[in-house]
């Protein structure tokens, strides 16, 4: 039940309303004290706040106070002021603040006489320590990542810019479960109107709950359907800062330990901090192996169809007898064979992922070794076929980030690849690149810095200069605004 | 609800559009015959006999992965009036659609070859599968005979054949198939195929066809391709026999000029060439000095010049087949004269030949006195 | 126009240019009358000089223009300038069918070539002129690199006595063959509508273009002639008879990943003309949603195309140099001068 009504002088018709209010909530604790012939009433919620800071910094130094004031107006000053040592303190004015904060780990703290209540922080909920990033794994560079906690991800952003540039604005979406955004930018490097319009949209999408990033991120992406994420996420703190460095605007969920990155261009699903670890031409190396592997992971299996099916004169005659020879063997289509394939391996990876880790290797050597041989050696999928299905899925794992997308567009352009040959892949490739070149969200469009063609954004795209010539001019995305 | 409609639409059209591109377009790679040489013969009542080298990949359907098919060539033969005919009836007796963008060679039988093959060539600049710049060459005997040679089991011979025209350095002409369509276009120019007959071990070159628009008309040894190549500018390796003195050539590189002098045409044919001694067959106390270099190079300056005097000899003062495309030069160059005197073109030409050889190495061993 | 989202006049004529490059490489040599190859390179050369003249009232238009396009919101010529624009698109979507039916499915019915690239088309059309700008920048510099790797492999292939004497069948034949190419320029008329929507020095970028365009078709009709002398005129499309002899070492079969990037460059023309008849229609009639306008002009295209590749007689009708000269002179020269004399002489 929302409750908007401000907080009442009688301490007992507020104990009443804040009863009324959480009901038989086993969690929520009540104190009522009397102080130098005040009352006094504390409301936590057990579980939220850690009960030594409760005792050390808030009720304990009351309790063992002194001369305090008789006004029950200069009391409730004087303890805030002067008893209580968190800095964490703020003063709430109606019963819905009041709840808010109950239920995020503070103490609240009402006087008899007073119309409102003084909140202190003692947070102490159970929460996961920073831990190693699960996603995007790098060799040298920093092992830590966001955790669920957003002070402790504001915490992780703070140590790697210690610039009074870098804001952290907060925000609230979901009507019941009010959870905390947080805005992170750089003032002066990030543009206003990007901020404010990502501010209005978190807080027009109306929705009830979230509980992750996910559920804001379709409404801070394009409007229309994209076949790439117009959006980035990092769980990596190094990866966040360096971004806002270059202007851009990040998104901490309170309950998810992803930040949400805007502007995103496509080129940065290739980049990893150990690009900028490495020396420049490894770096160059590995992006452009990372290129080529999305290309393969999308558009291998597809060509294959197309070209066993439609195209033959493609291939070198030797390999070509190799295929035909295998491919003689099966009784599928070669474009069921791919489908089908391709589609187990989804299902094997699928339930590798959320098998219990102790079965999860058992599972994955299942998939591998039973299906995929036993397959070959049965005669229902041709060899070639298996190496292009474990070519393409492991390409899939270099750019993690463009998995989603890589999985659609691989079964999309197999589809049309089998019907339309060559014809349509070449057609699909088309639409599509029309497509990511069109978004552009927050004005940055997804295809930049190649087009539109940015020289300068070319020191870090497909090759890495060296820091001597990456320092020179600082790099701003909105540079490449249209 | 409306995102749902177009799914069913866009799966509806799919599923239906299957059947619009599934004709002959949509066959898998085991339903095709994969040709990789084809042997055109004269056949009965005008008809022609298509001979076909296929790579089999036919194996039992109850095989395991490694099988491998037992032969790794299949022949077939099949007449009709046109190529398309002949090419249609091999789906009938084989059951698979032929897939001709492989082939590697197409051979022509003299006998075939001397009635004209201009009408066969239509097929390869029309047809998309074939290609038109794959090799041509000529038989002495049946084209059959060749494409059927058995190299042994594991040995594609159309492939095999290919590569040995490709390789042979200045030895052999190679010609392909727009080659041949530019010789007939052009009008004067004559195309030159090699001449390849089946033997007890394999394939045998033996000399070169020249033709008179699409017509064989002339056939020359096969030392005859050495000058043609040496003229054409299309050695670009080979092995050159001088007396006791083999030598590889290294580079070769000919530029002719052609000039009209008193009213009739002369060209100057100058040919540089980079040689490196391969072997002496001499006795091994030879010393290989300065003097010996200079008599090696004007020994190959000699031979070279003797090659390219035959050639001309044979092709264009005896047989009155211009190989070398001098018409076309004067056509180039001199507009009017060609347009006057078309005929007899390179009747009273005059031919001057420079030929320029350097040793560039003498190889590992140098033995002195 | 309305004053929407701008493109940089880099972006506007590297889509030109990959709109000429595409009908430069989906020539098909059909004259009826004898000529040199030689006397192709030498049209080229003329028709390039053409064109330039041709383009004299759009430099002027660009000078005087204020940053308008030519119709001006005037219902009438902006519906006739859709026609133009109209046919243009069935015009290369017909030529694209053809080279598509020639190197890929040559027996594969019609319906499906059409169903599927008008609905493409239309589904890239919904775009914007800036999404379709940033494609054609990277499929510019695909094709560029698809033609400078062919010339590459096939310089070993070039020889001079492949070329014929110039004008040895006289001049006839080299003015229709310059009158050829000059009417297949229909880029003018792009630049006249869309030239509000593009930022940048228009005019100096024209210049440029014209002379680096007309170079560009000329180095590749040089090296068709040099490497396949007379057998190119035999080919229905030489350029793509070109590309299959530029194979080296392993990689034999490259035509087939030229005419991918070539394909792509025809769709991306189509979705140009496509784009602009959408926007000078939604222009006219602001009530009309895209989603609805894209849907009909799909079916009427669709069914224009299915009747032009019913025949080979109707193809070639819709193809032939006549009807194109005749679209040519009247959207490209004709009313683009009367338009710019009337308005001068009512200033």
């Amino acid at each position: 039940m929302e409750n908007t009504d401000n907080i009442s002088y009688s301490l007992y018709k507020n104990e009443a309303h804040l009863r009324e209010l959480f009901g038989a909530s086993f969690d929520i604790l009540y104190k009522i004290t009397d102080i130098g012939g005040n009352k006094l009433m504390f409301v936590m919620a057990d579980g939220m706040c850690d009960n030594l800071l409760v005792c050390e910094q808030v009720l304990g130094p009351i309790l063992a106070s002194g001369c305090l004031p008789s006004s029950p107006d200069r009391l409730i000053e004087y303890i805030s002021l002067n008893i209580v040592s968190g800095l964490d303190q703020n003063k709430a004015f109606t019963f819905k603040k009041v709840c808010e904060d109950v239920l995020s780990g503070l103490v609240c703290m009402f006087v008899d006489g007073v119309d409102y209540a003084v909140c202190f922080g003692v947070q102490g909920f159970p929460k996961r320590n920073v831990d190693e990033a699960q996603t995007e794994v790098d060799e040298r560079a920093s092992h830590e990542a966001f955790c669920e906690n957003f002070k402790d991800n504001a915490a992780l952003l703070r140590r790697r810019i210690r610039s009074p540039a870098l804001k952290l604005e907060l925000i609230t979406a979901g009507t019941t479960s009010k959870t905390r955004i947080c805005i992170c930018y750089l003032e002066g490097r990030a543009k206003p109107e990007t901020i404010e319009l990502i501010k209005k949209r978190i807080e027009s999408s109306k929705l009830d709950t979230v509980f992750g990033a996910g559920y804001i991120g379709e409404f801070l992406s394009s409007s229309r359907f994209t076949f790439f994420p117009t959006l980035g996420t990092t769980e990596r703190p190094d990866i966040a800062a360096a971004k806002m460095a270059e202007g851009r605007i990040l998104i901490i969920t309170d309950g998810t330990p992803f930040a949400i990155i805007v502007p995103y261009l496509f080129s940065e699903s290739f980049q990893t901090m150990d690009d900028y670890s490495f020396r420049p031409f490894y770096a160059a190396i590995t992006r452009l192996i990372k290129y080529t592997a999305f290309f393969i992971s999308v558009f291998l299996p597809s060509i294959y169809i197309a070209v066993c099916t439609f195209h033959h004169e493609i291939l070198p005659v030797s390999m070509l007898y190799d295929i035909a020879v295998q491919e003689a063997i099966t009784p599928f289509p070669v474009m069921f064979e791919t489908m089908f394939i391709h589609f187990v391996y989804e299902i094997v990876r699928e339930a590798g992922v959320r098998m219990p880790k102790a079965v999860g290797n058992a599972v994955s050597i299942v998939g591998a070794l039973v299906i995929g041989q036993a397959a070959v050696d049965a005669g229902l999928i041709a060899a070639p076929m298996l190496i292009i299905m474990a070519l393409s899925a492991i390409s899939s794992f270099i750019v993690p980030s463009l998995y989603q997308s890589v999985v659609f567009l691989r079964f999309a352009f197999m589809t049309v690849g089998g019907v339309f040959g060559f014809y349509g892949i070449v057609i699909g490739f088309a639409a599509v690149l029309i497509n990511s070149c069109w978004a552009s969200p927050y004005g940055v469009p997804l295809s930049a810095p190649v087009a539109p063609f940015s020289l300068k954004a070319m020191r870090d795209t497909f090759l890495r200069f060296s820091w001597k010539e990456l320092s020179k001019r600082n790099f701003n995305i909105n540079s490449m605004e249209r | 609800m409306k995102k749902l409609t177009a799914c069913v639409c866009v799966l509806a059209l799919l599923v239906s559009l299957c059947g619009c591109s599934a004709k002959t377009d949509k066959l898998e790679i085991k339903h095709r015959l994969i040709v990789q040489g084809m042997g055109i013969d004269k056949g009965e009542n005008g008809k022609i006999r298509l001979s076909v080298q296929t790579l089999n990949t036919d194996v039992a359907t109850n095989a395991s992965s490694n099988t491998t098919p037992e032969k790794l060539v299949r022949c077939y033969t099949a007449e009709g009036a046109t190529l398309a005919e002949c090419t249609e009836k091999l789906t009938l007796m084989t059951g698979k659609n032929p897939m001709l963008s492989q082939n590697r060679i197409v051979i022509f039988s003299s006998e075939l070859a001397r009635e004209g093959i201009g009408s066969m060539l239509d097929s390869f600049v029309r047809n998309n599968e074939n290609r038109f710049n794959v090799c041509a060459a000529l038989s002495r005997g049946n084209a059959q005979d060749i494409i059927e040679a058995d190299f042994g089991d594991n040995v594609i011979g159309a492939r095999l054949t290919q590569q040995t025209l490709e390789n042979a350095g200045f030895e052999t002409v190679k010609t392909k198939i727009y080659d041949v369509t530019n010789c007939i276009l052009d009008g004067n120019k004559s195309a030159v195929l090699p001449i390849l007959a089946a033997g007890e071990n394999g394939i045998i070159y033996d000399g070169v066809g020249i033709f008179r628009g699409d017509r064989l008309f002339l056939t020359l040894a096969g030392e005859a391709a050495r000058g043609i190549n040496l003229i054409n500018n299309a050695v670009q390796s080979g092995m050159l026999n001088a007396g006791n003195v083999s030598l590889n050539i290294l580079k070769c590189r000919t530029a002719i000029e052609t000039a009209l002098t008193q009213g009739a045409p002369s060209f100057e044919i100058k040919v540089e060439a980079s040689l490196a001694v391969s072997e002496i067959t001499a006795d091994i106390n030879g010393k290989l000095n300065t003097e010996g270099i200079v008599n090696i190079r004007e020994l190959c300056e000699n031979t070279l010049k003797s090659y390219i005097q035959n050639a001309l000899t044979q092709c264009i003062i005896e047989g009155k087949a211009d190989t070398f495309g001098f018409s076309r030069r004067i056509w180039r160059r001199f507009p009017d004269f060609y347009r006057n005197n078309e005929n007899g073109l390179l009747k009273n030409a005059d031919y001057r030949i420079e030929v320029k050889v350097k040793i560039v190495r003498t190889g590992d061993s140098v033995i002195k006195r | 126009m309305n004053s929407k989202g701008k493109i940089s006049a880099v972006q506007l004529f590297m889509l030109l240019s990959v709109s000429r490059l595409l009908s430069t490489l989906t020539f098909v040599p059909s004259f009826g009358f004898e000529a040199g190859v030689s006397d192709y390179i030498i049209a080229t050369l003329i028709g390039g000089a053409l064109t330039w003249i041709a383009c004299i009232p759009l430099f002027i238009f660009l000078k005087n223009g204020e940053g308008k396009s030519l119709v001006r919101g005037n219902k009438a010529l902006s519906l006739f300038y859709c026609v133009f624009f109209l046919f243009s698109t069935v015009f290369v979507l017909l030529r694209l069918r053809l080279f598509v039916s020639s190197v890929f499915f040559n027996t594969a019915g019609n319906l499906f070539f059409t169903v599927i690239t008008v609905a493409a088309v239309c589904y890239c059309a919904s775009f914007s002129l800036e999404a379709l700008g940033r494609a054609g920048s990277i499929s510019f510099v695909l094709l560029c690199a698809s033609l400078g790797i062919i010339f590459l492999a096939l310089k070993g292939s070039l020889d001079v006595n492949n070329l014929s004497p110039v004008f040895y069948y006289g001049a006839s034949p080299v003015v229709k063959l310059a009158l050829g190419v000059l009417v297949r320029s229909g880029e003018p008329a792009v630049i006249y509508i869309l030239a509000p929507r593009i930022s940048g020095n228009l005019r100096k970028g024209l210049a440029v273009w014209l002379s680096a365009i007309t170079a560009a078709i000329t180095l590749c009709g040089l090296f068709l002639m040099l490497s396949l002398s007379d057998a190119a005129l035999l080919q229905a499309f030489p350029f793509h008879a070109m590309a299959e002899l530029s194979g080296f070492s392993v990689f034999e079969r490259m035509d087939a990943v030229f005419s991918g990037i070539w394909i792509m460059s025809a769709f991306l023309k189509a979705v140009l003309f496509t784009l602009i008849i959408k926007e000078l229609f939604t222009d006219c009639f602001a009530g009309i949603r895209q989603r609805y306008f894209l849907t009909g002009f799909g079916v009427l295209v669709g069914a224009v195309l299915l009747i032009a590749e019913s025949s080979v007689l109707n193809t070639a009708f819709i193809s032939s140099i006549a009807l194109r000269g005749a679209l040519f002179l009247i959207f490209v020269l004709i009313l683009p001068c009367f338009i710019l004399i009337k308005r001068r002489m009512r200033v």
